[in-house]
Formats: C-alpha cells, structure tokens, sequence
C-alpha cells in the first residue's frame, strides 16, 4: 500500500505507455502531423509547379473556398451531394443490411455459401466495380441495366442515360455504393444478431408475439449498439466517396456527382494547387466532427452492462 | 521489479535485432551490383504505357548499353503514372533522362524540372524531326527542352461499305476536302438512318468526356471555329467566343447519333460507320475492316479542319551535368534514331517524329494508308492563330494546361449532357484566366 503510494508513476503506468507508443509515433506521425500540416498550408497559396515557392494568403483559400461568388458554388455543390448521397446509402444500405444479416441468420446447411456470396462485393476494389459498372450503366440499349429493365417492361421503358443525366446520376452512384458496401454491414449486422440471447425470443413466442412484432420488439432493440456503429460508419464512408466519382463522372454532369473529397483531390493532383486542397479538407474534417458530435449525442449507445 | 527487468531485456534484444537489420542495410549498400567499371551511369524513366512500348524501352536502353559498353550505362525504371511520379518529385530526385507526356513540357520547364536542349543536342537531330514536333518540344522562350520518337495522329476512319449504304459519295480523304460541319451532321443523319442500331458515329464517349480525353479529341474543334483555348493569355473571348459556342452546340447536337460505346467496339463490331479517334485504333481497325477501312478528316467547323497532336517526349532532367549530362545527350540521340523510332512506332502504332523515319514507315509515307496523318502534321499551326491553311495544333503549351485541360473537359461535360454551351465555355474560360492571376501569368 505504501509503495503505490510512494511511487505515482508505478510500473503500470510506464508499461502502459511503452505499449500504447507505437501506436502514438504511428498516430502522430500519419494523422497529427499531415492534418497539422494541412492547417498549415491552407493560408498559404501554394503549388506543385510553382517555383516561385509558398505565398502567404491567410484567409484567402478559405474565403474562395465558402464566399467567392464564383469559386465557391462548386464547393456548395458538393457538400450538397456529399449530403444527399449520405442521405440515400446509409438509410438503404443500414436497411438492407439488416434484412439480409435476419434472413441469412439461419442454421441451415450451406449457409455460408450465401454470407460470402453478399459479401463479396466488399472484396472487390472500388475501382474495380466502377469499371464493371461503367458497362452497366451504358446509356443505349445495350447497357445491362437498360436492356434488363427493357425486357422485364416489355419495351415500355425507354433506355436511361444513368451517369448523363444530372437528376440521375448521383443516384446510380449511389445503387452502386449500396451494392458494393452492403455486405459489410450485414457482417457486422449479422454478429449483433447473434449476440441477442435466444430466451428473449422464446419469451416473445409466449407471449404470442408474431414476426413482425418479434423483430420490432427484440431484434431491433437488441441491435441497438450494433446499429449506432453501422450508421456512424456508413456516415462516415459515405463522405469520403471519391472512387466511384473519379472513374465514372469526374464529377460531372454539371456538377452533379461533384464530392468535397473529388474537389480536394482534383484541387491537388490533377492542378497542383495544394493551398485550395489543404483548406478543403481543413473544412470537411471540421463538419465531419460536427456530424458525428451530433450522431453520438442523439444515438446515446447503451452502455449498460447486461 | 520483474517488469522493469523484463522490459529492460526486451529492449536489449530489440537494439541487438534493430543493430544487425542496419549493419546488413550498409552492407548491402556498399556490395552493389558493380557494371562495367568506369561506364558513366544514367538513369532513364519509361512511360511504358502498352505492351508493345515495354518492349521497345528495354529493346533500346539494352542495345544503348552494348552500343556504348564500357563508356555509358543506362538503367531503365518503368513508371505506370509518370505524370504523378515528375510532379512529386523535386528536380534533384529525378532522374538524367525521362520520357513524358508532351502536354506537361511548358509545366516542367515552368517547374525547373528540365534542361535545355538547343545547345547539348545537335541542331541536326531537331531539323530532322516534323515541324509538329518541333513546336511542342519548343517553350515560350524560343529554346527546345524535349525530343520525341512519335507524335500522334487525329482523325475520322470510315467504313466504305456503310458510308456507300447511306448513300454518301464526297468522301474527303486529303485534308483541304473535309467535310463542313452541316455537311457532316447531314452525313450523321444519312448513317444512323441505314445503321443496325441507329447511330451513326463513335467518338470513344468511353474514355471518359469530362477532363482528359476531350482535351486531345474536342480542342480541333475550338482551332476550327477559328480560335485558340488562349489568346493573348486570356481564356475569356477567346474559348468562349461565340463562334467557338456555337461550333459546340452542332457537336452537341450529334448526341443522338452517337454510340456510347460502353464495349469500346462500336465502330470495331459495325455498328457503325464513323469513329473521331487517333492512330492507336488503326492496329484494331485495319484488322477488322481491313479494306473496308477509309481515313478522314475531322469535320470543318469555318476555318479549315483541324486535329490534335503531340504525344510523348523525352528529357534531361535540370540538375544532370557533366560527364553525366555528355552520356544522357548520347542517350536521346541514340534512341532519335530512325531504326529505334520506327521499332517503337510499328509496335505502337504512332507517327514516326522524324522526316526520315516518315519516309521509311510502311504506313505514313506517301501513298501509306495513314499518309493523312502525315499530310496534317505537316500543316501544323504550331502557336500561331489557326488559319484555313494549316492543320494539328499543339494543345497549349503553358504551365497552366492542367487546370485548361480539367475546365476544358468539365466545360465540354457539361454541354454532351445538355448543359448551356454559352455558360459552361465562360465558366471554364474564368476558371483558367483566374489561375493565370494567380501564378502571376506562369
């Protein structure tokens, strides 16, 4: 008792810290210090070809990035789609996930075969399933999409322009995100779900409980923590969208699919200028902590110890 | 105690491991494969962008090493992005010698990233090389910083059957007779009508119409309304003049007729008669529709036809000097040679960049299926305002092509999907004339 009390900083503490270092040099050194950098260079005007080295702007990125009349509608426009993209995937994707994990959370034999067959999508690079896409969404006939839907409508419905048409096109990015993400969440969804103890379904059936009322009453209750973090994380996804933009849109058709981190990325990239990218991403982190501040004060997870 | 103990062992064996790991790293340093003692050492970046180039990257730097063995070695690296691998890069990490797109030359100078030319490598080499050449290896201050093995060619191939089906008979196959833009929507018409499903041409929609592809495929047709992407400096009046709008509104109206060719096949396959793409398809073509296969110019929107050119150049990065700078100069004159440019072009399929390697190539010398292509490089407007007279137009030549290029493709996005020609033309214009101001007009 004495010596805890002689020595505060006891070996716990230092074994503590000796473990938690590598991952703290490796935290500071990939996060802190790029994102401390980017703070940085965003009051600077700066560019890759620029030899004329860094320019002090202070505000001015920032200031062309939100109040310019001309610069900042397209920095609008994409937080607008980052939002109604988020909007759209994390209700569908969460729900689909859902019905998928219930309806493969069954004992039967070969089960496994259908779990890694909704999986696998996940699998696949993004750019990978973009390109596949890029086929699908073709804007004649002989796209898969249009040809499907023609057939199954008897002729009646025309051929759509899927990535031409401004209305539509975020849209179909987003049936392609859905489809590629979903099975990740219907992992996760599937683990919640057989985590809800057995009894609780047993006591439901006494009660005379139909399906229905069984999955409102247990299922979803019980899935309550594992549903925050899925829809936390497929927030989050959700803002990052770049691949899919990049490879099938470029952001385009007038704007339509245009994305904060597609702006930040062509900004740097594909122009050089590293100031305007570095303010955006400064920006878009800062409402990415606000969103998730007001996910986590609105979904209180339930922390009780059952 | 016992974990003070523990750890202070851990960290003994972790120095002793961390110890040898560094010893081995020196050591190996110092034991490096040792060439020809004495050979001056370049490195050299490859584009390696196909197969075929590959193949004629190491075909040249291995018969360069055997040619100069004992004086000059070249070390060969194939970089798959090139354009990311040179701007990250600072001028002291890259490399003696680097091929790279020709777009980016006004960029790399502009970055002191390359070394001049003109005064190193013999006046011979550039007299040789076609005029299209010379002005997109040539900056604003007079002076060459690049030499190239191929340039590009830009144009229409048709497919005589379907073109006779529909009825058209005035096929232009030299330059000064192409087709005027309401002849060619009337040419448009005719195809779709007779076509298998309807559409008429394939302008590659595939490769993507936002910034990329129609910054090579479109900008013929702003040097055809008789304008360049800048005049004087400035985007605004002169990419977003009204003659250049409205040559963009006829391009949109082609949409209807346009296959989108999701499969990249659809001139290939016969679905239908025209295709607005480079020397790269005549390979696939030729094989295909073998004499079926006809070339044209692109359509005459008021000031002549026009086409792009200019496709990958080769450089001395700035920091290379002395004996090193002696064996890259060696090195770019070896590979200007005609029997390693054409080893290049028959496998890629480009325009031979020397008149004398034109004249020995089975396709673009006179009287060759691709002479067009020839005949336009030939008539290149070079940086001058596009006149009925001459034809390629390099694209421009400014350290400012990046954003031109992105604004261009978005701009000309935006009008295939309907947008106002008028609106997104200024809106790419201001975007690229603010840029300007801001690197004090580069």
């Amino acid at each position: 008792m004495g010596k805890t009390k002689r020595s505060k900083f006891g070996q716990d503490n230092l074994a503590g810290i000796l473990m938690s270092l590598p991952g703290l040099i490796l935290l500071t050194l990939f996060v802190l210090v790029p994102f401390i950098t980017a703070i940085v260079l965003s009051f600077f005007n700066v560019n890759f070809n620029n030899v004329a080295g860094p320019k002090f702007w202070g505000f001015e990125q920032y200031r062309r990035i939100l109040f310019d009349p001309v610069t900042s509608p397209i920095f609008y426009k994409a937080l607008l789609n980052n939002m109604t993209f988020a909007l759209i995937v994390v209700p569908v994707q969460t729900g689909l996930a859902v019905l998928l994990a219930v309806m493969l959370n069954v004992k039967l034999k070969g089960i496994a075969f259908f779990r890694t067959f909704f999986f696998m999508p996940v699998v696949f690079p993004m750019s990978l399933v973009a390109i596949i896409w890029a086929l699908m969404f073709s804007r004649d006939s002989l796209g898969m999409l249009n040809g499907l839907l023609n057939l199954f409508s008897f002729g009646f419905i025309q051929p759509i322009d899927w990535l031409g048409d401004p209305n539509i096109a975020l849209l179909s990015i987003a049936l392609l995100s859905v489809w590629a993400g979903v099975g990740f969440q219907m992992v996760i969804v599937l683990a919640g779900l057989q985590e809800i103890p057995v009894e609780l379904y047993e006591a439901a059936s006494l009660d005379r409980a139909n399906g229905w009322q069984r999955f409102w009453n247990v299922t979803i209750p019980g899935l309550r923590n594992t549903l925050i973090f899925v829809v936390i994380i497929t927030t989050i996804f959700s803002l990052r969208l770049f691949d899919q933009v990049f490879i099938l849109t470029q952001g385009g058709p007038i704007d339509a699919t245009q994305t904060v981190m597609f702006q930040a990325v062509t900004s740097a990239f594909v122009e050089g200028n590293v100031g305007r990218a570095s303010a955006i991403t400064v920006i878009f982190v800062l409402i990415i902590i606000c969103i998730t501040l007001v996910q986590r004060l609105v979904l209180r997870q339930n922390r009780e110890v059952k | 105690m016992k974990l003070r103990k523990v750890i202070r062992l851990k960290l003994k064996q972790i120095s002793a491991i961390a110890g040898v790991i560094a010893a081995m790293t020196l050591g190996l340093g110092v034991v490096a494969p040792a060439h020809a003692s004495g050979a001056q050492e370049i490195t050299v970046w490859a584009m390696c962008s196909e197969t075929g180039e590959i193949a004629a990257a190491r075909e040249q730097v291995a018969a360069f090493n055997g040619f100069y063995e004992g004086d000059y070695h070249a070390t060969l690296t194939c970089k798959s992005n090139m354009g990311t691998a040179i701007s990250t890069t600072s001028a002291a990490g890259l490399p003696s010698v680097f091929e790279f797109d020709g777009e980016n030359l006004a960029a790399y100078v502009y970055a002191q990233k390359l070394h001049q030319l003109d005064g190193t490598v013999p006046a011979s080499v550039f007299s040789n090389e076609l005029v299209s050449i010379q002005a997109e290896g040539t900056y604003k201050d007079g002076h060459k910083y690049s030499v190239s093995q191929y340039d590009s060619g830009l144009g229409l191939y048709g497919s005589k059957k379907m073109l006779a089906a529909a009825g058209i008979k005035d096929i232009p196959t030299t330059w000064q007779k192409a087709w005027t833009a309401t002849r060619f929507t009337a040419v448009l018409k005719a195809l779709a009508a007779k076509a298998p499903g309807k559409k008429a041409i394939d302008i590659k929609e595939n490769y993507g119409m936002g910034p990329g592809w129609p910054g090579y495929a479109f900008t013929p047709i702003v040097n055809s309304a008789g304008y360049q992407i800048l005049t004087n400096g400035k985007a605004v009046g002169s990419l977003d003049s009204a003659k250049v709008v409205a040559a963009f509104k006829t391009f949109a109206s082609w949409k209807p007729y346009v296959d989108p060719s999701a499969d990249d096949k659809a001139f290939e396959n016969g679905r239908v008669g025209l295709a607005w793409v480079g020397h790269w398809q005549y390979p696939a073509f030729s094989a295909k529709l073998k004499s079926d296969l006809v070339v044209l110019p692109l359509p005459d929107f008021g000031t002549g036809t026009k086409s792009g050119q200019g496709s990958h150049s080769w450089a001395i990065s700035k920091n290379t000097s002395g004996d090193e700078l002696g064996a890259a100069n060696k090195f770019l004159q070896y590979i200007m040679q005609d029997q390693w440019i054409l080893n290049v072009t028959d496998k890629n399929g480009a325009v031979p960049a020397t008149k004398t390697a034109l004249n020995k190539s089975v396709n673009y010398r006179k009287g060759g299926p691709l002479q067009l292509y020839a005949d336009q490089l030939a008539a290149s407007c070079g940086t001058a305002k596009p006149t009925t007279k001459c034809v390629t137009v390099p694209r421009t030549i400014s350290a400012a092509w990046p954003v031109i290029n992105t604004a261009f493709g978005t701009a000309v996005q935006t009008i295939w999907n309907g947008g106002n020609a008028q609106t997104a033309l200024h809106t790419a214009a201001v975007t690229i004339d603010q840029d300007s101001t801001d690197n004090n007009g580069y």
